[in-house]
Formats: structure tokens, C-alpha cells, sequence
């Protein structure tokens, strides 16, 4: 039978696996907070005397800031900026760090002669 | 086993055509409409010789498309692999009905291929498993978990299949006035006949034609909209910021009075929460994708299929940064008090005709509804498949 190799993606083992986990980490992190990051901004930069009433699926009315900020009444190209952001620029950003992480492991690769 | 399968399609149909997922007729009129009609043919019969001429000779080809391809073609294979009735309608719609909180939708198709190549794609190719239920099943030492997986994967793609079938019923409503029960029939009949003749050819130039007439067909009708409502319609991906502007503002004819807020401020309609929870939830089943992954089996050098999702979410990108500028305009023209007919799941098909505009331009958008529709079904036909020949071999 074939041994069993233990592989963590928290304990990198040798140099190209230590590499790729720290560029895949960074990565992740940018995508993170500029996706989920930027929504909480919206919501702590939020002008609290702008309120709505919300009635949730299960019925219930709450009463929550609309998110009116300096982020949504700036114009950019525009868009309400912080529309700009989400519905353009993001996904832009995505093909980007799609595009580094590929030029980063061929490289990596080329290296290590994989 | 083949027994079940027989009861699931058949109470799948029935639920289908029946009222319960009935939607608004598009045609009441009940008119045969016959230009439409005779360029979707046209469209069928190109597929198809494009497949004819390009037929694959052994099973590489059928996948890599031969050596020619290269990395773009591979991507626009996936990019209209990916595209299907959700992306083209029902973007557009959501974001018209929930503004600023269906960008959601966006982000959450785009940003998981993030997560898919630098995650997913080296460890599925490095433990060498063609499918999930094989992964799942292997790696857990269990059979019950790949038939569960299993048994999952089918219940996920029958789910997946209701939205491209309703779909098709609106579009052949549209197009031949048939009640909407009838088109689900019909439609299904000349999709499967599609997909038998086209499946059995090559698979990735069809893909690539196919984008490539989505893509045309879906800005063409953009230029015009935005120049109609006086918007910067060089780039109408750009211009249709201004009316998400005005939208909120009033502005360009629209009064302050009646001017929708709701549409663009970021938590008028949901919570942040709600908006956290369905990102997430797309962005991790994005990264899932079978027909996505599976590409990275079949490529000789992985640094290729890196390559062709690096182009693939390029491709996509063009798509969903024109999606929110039609559910914006709809909305502006419905401000405006344009008269037309408004359903939000036909918004893109809608859009021209609400700024006033000819017909024709609405079939445009028909036209590509009409090749992605057929694209999807070809590769959740594909799913299917492979699944239930998964199960199959697990029972």
C-alpha cells in the first residue's frame, strides 16, 4: 500500500509550496477586503440620520441606515461612486489578481523546473 | 434506476409546464413573429455547421480544440460554457427590481473564479479525480458520501435546468405566440435536438462562435438605448453611470418627485448581511463549478487551463459590466414614464422597446438569449450526464 502523504495548507513544506501558500494568502486577503471590506465601510461611513424601515422575510420591521455616505453622493465617471466601485472596478480587480497568480506560478514553476 | 429517472423527468416536465411556474405572456397577441423565427433557425443551422466543419477527430481535440485555440479561445469556450439564462435575464432583472443590492450577483460570479484558480484548481488537478463525487469519495474512504455527493450534484443540476427551461418558454412565447405550457414542450423538443446534433461535434468552436455572437448581440441594442436617452453611448458600459446617478437624483427628465433612491443606496432594500450572506454564497459555488474545474483535467499543461480562466473571466467581465447599464436604463425609461410592457425577467429583452425603440433591436437581444440558453443546456446536458453515469457506476 502506498504511504500517505500529509499535505496542510497551513504547514507548507519545501520552498515552492511556502512560495505559493504566501502568494495565495495575499491574494485572498486583497479579494476579501476589497469585496466584504468595502460593504463594511459603506456601513460604518453610513450618515446615521438616513434611516429606512425594512421588513424582513420573517416579518419582522427593523429600522437601518440606507447607506447614504460621502462613498454614494460622490460622482465618479458619473456613477454614484460606490457603484462604480462594486459593478466595475471589482471585477476588473478579480481579472487582475487572476492574472498575477498566473504570471506568479509559471514563474514559480520555471524555477523549480516543474 | 433507469425507472427513476424516467418519474424524475416526467414530474420535472409536468411541474414545468404547469401554472405554478407560469409567467407573464409575452405575446398575448398570440402572432406568429417571422423574421425572429427565421433568424433563430438561421442561428441553429450556423451552429451546426460550424460543428460539421470543425467536427473533432479524437476525444482531445473534442476538449482542447486542437493545438490552434490558444488561451483566448479557450477562455470565450468557457466564458459561454458559464453564460447561461441566469447571467443574460436574470441579472439584468434582479438588479432592476433590487438595484444596488443585486450587484451581488455580479461580484459573486465573477469574484469566485478567484477563489477557483488559486484554491481549487492545483489540488483537484494534483489528486487526479475527473468529477466531486469521485473527490468526495475518495477522500473520505466512503462510499456513501459519493453517492450522496452524487445524489446531490443531480438535485443541483435538475434546480439549475428549471431556470434555462422557463427561459426557453418565454423566449418561444415570444416568438411564436404559443401559450407558455406549449413553449416549454416545444422549445425543450428543439433544444434537445440541437444539443444531440451540436454535442456530437466539436464542442469548443461552437463555444467560441457562440460568444461571439452573444457578445455582439448583447451591446448592439446598448449603443442604441443609451444614445435615445441621452446618455454617453460611445461606451454605454460607462455611460449608464450618469442614469444610476439621475435615477437616485432626478435629473436628464426624471423630477426629483419621482426620483428611486432605493435603486442605488447600498442598504435601502436588504442589510448588509443579506448582501454578505449572497455574495459568499455565489462566490464559493462559482469556485465549485464542474464544467469550470474539469478543464483542468483535460489540458496537457495546466499553465493552459490557468491561461483559459485568466481569458474566461475576461470574457465573462464584458457580459456582466454590460448587464447592470440594461436593468438601469429599464429602470430609467420606467421613471420616465415610457409605456411598454415590463417584465423584470425579461428586462434585457424589454430594455429597447421601454426607450422606445424599433422591434428589431429587441430581437437582438432575443437572438443571444436564444445561443446562451442553448449553450448552457449543452453543458448542463453534459453535467448530467456525467453524473448520472457517476451514480450509475456507484449503485
Amino acid at each position: 500500500m502506498e504511504k500517505d502523504i500529509n499535505i496542510n495548507f497551513f504547514k507548507p513544506v519545501g520552498e515552492f509550496m511556502t512560495k505559493d501558500v504566501a502568494m495565495k494568502k495575499k491574494l485572498i486577503l486583497i479579494w476579501f477586503f476589497a469585496t466584504y471590506g468595502f460593504l463594511f465601510l459603506l456601513k460604518m461611513v453610513a450618515n446615521p440620520d438616513d434611516v429606512v424601515q425594512l421588513t424582513l422575510n420573517t416579518g419582522e420591521v427593523i429600522t437601518q441606515v440606507s447607506g447614504k455616505s460621502f462613498l454614494t453622493e460622490t460622482q465618479f465617471m458619473g456613477f454614484p461612486f460606490h457603484f462604480w466601485y462594486s459593478a466595475q472596478f471589482l471585477i476588473g480587480l478579480f481579472i487582475f489578481l487572476c492574472y498575477v497568480y498566473c504570471k506568479f506560478i509559471d514563474k514559480l514553476e520555471a524555477e523549480h523546473g516543474k | 434506476m433507469k425507472r427513476i429517472m424516467q418519474w424524475g423527468l416526467s414530474l420535472f416536465f409536468v411541474l414545468m409546464s404547469s401554472n405554478a411556474f407560469a409567467v407573464t405572456n409575452l405575446n398575448p397577441e398570440g402572432k406568429f413573429k417571422v423574421i425572429p423565427a427565421l433568424l433563430m433557425i438561421s442561428l441553429l443551422v450556423l451552429f451546426v455547421m460550424v460543428g460539421v466543419f470543425s467536427k473533432a477527430q479524437n476525444t482531445e481535440d473534442y476538449w482542447a480544440a486542437g493545438r490552434g485555440v490558444g488561451q483566448i479561445g479557450g477562455g470565450m469556450a468557457i466564458a459561454s460554457n458559464w453564460m447561461s439564462a441566469a447571467s443574460y435575464l436574470g441579472m439584468a432583472g434582479l438588479i432592476y427590481l433590487k438595484g444596488y443590492f443585486a450587484i451581488s450577483y455580479v461580484l459573486g460570479w465573477t469574484g469566485g473564479y478567484v477563489l477557483l484558480l488559486v484554491l481549487m484548481a492545483g489540488q483537484v488537478r494534483r489528486y487526479g479525480k475527473y468529477t466531486a463525487p469521485d473527490f468526495v469519495g475518495d477522500r473520505y474512504y466512503s462510499t456513501t458520501a459519493r453517492l450522496m455527493s452524487a445524489l446531490i450534484v443531480i438535485l443541483i443540476s435538475f434546480v439549475y435546468a428549471i431556470g434555462q427551461y422557463k427561459g426557453i418558454g418565454m423566449m418561444f412565447n415570444w416568438i411564436f405566440g404559443i401559450n407558455y405550457q406549449t413553449s416549454v414542450f416545444v422549445g425543450t423538443g428543439v433544444v434537445l435536438a440541437y444539443v444531440l446534433i451540436s454535442g456530437m461535434l466539436g464542442a469548443t468552436k461552437n463555444m467560441q462562435v457562440q460568444y461571439v455572437v452573444i457578445v455582439i448581440t448583447f451591446f448592439l441594442p446598448l449603443f442604441f438605448i443609451a444614445s435615445k436617452l441621452g446618455y454617453f453611448s460611445a461606451v454605454p458600459q460607462i455611460g449608464y453611470g450618469a442614469a444610476v446617478y439621475d435615477i437616485g437624483h432626478g435629473g436628464n427628465g426624471i423630477s426629483a418627485a419621482v426620483a428611486d433612491p432605493s435603486y442605488y443606496l447600498p442598504f435601502a432594500k436588504y442589510t448588509m448581511y443579506h448582501w454578505f450572506a449572497l455574495c459568499m454564497t455565489l462566490m464559493l459555488g462559482t469556485a465549485g463549478l464542474p464544467h469550470v474545474i474539469g478543464r483542468f483535467y483535460v489540458v496537457p499543461r495546466v499553465s493552459d487551463a490557468r491561461w483559459q480562466v485568466v481569458w474566461g473571466l475576461f470574457c465573462i467581465a464584458l457580459v456582466y459590466w454590460t448587464a447592470p447599464a440594461y436593468a438601469s436604463f429599464a429602470k430609467f425609461s420606467n421613471l420616465l414614464g415610457t409605456s411598454g410592457t415590463i417584465t423584470p425577467d425579461a428586462i434585457v429583452v424589454n430594455a429597447a422597446e421601454l426607450a422606445g425603440l424599433p422591434e428589431w433591436l429587441s430581437l437582438l437581444t432575443q437572438l443571444s438569449l436564444l445561443v446562451c440558453l442553448s449553450g448552457s443546456l449543452v453543458s448542463s446536458q453534459l453535467v448530467v450526464f456525467l453524473r448520472r453515469s457517476q451514480l450509475l457506476v456507484v449503485c
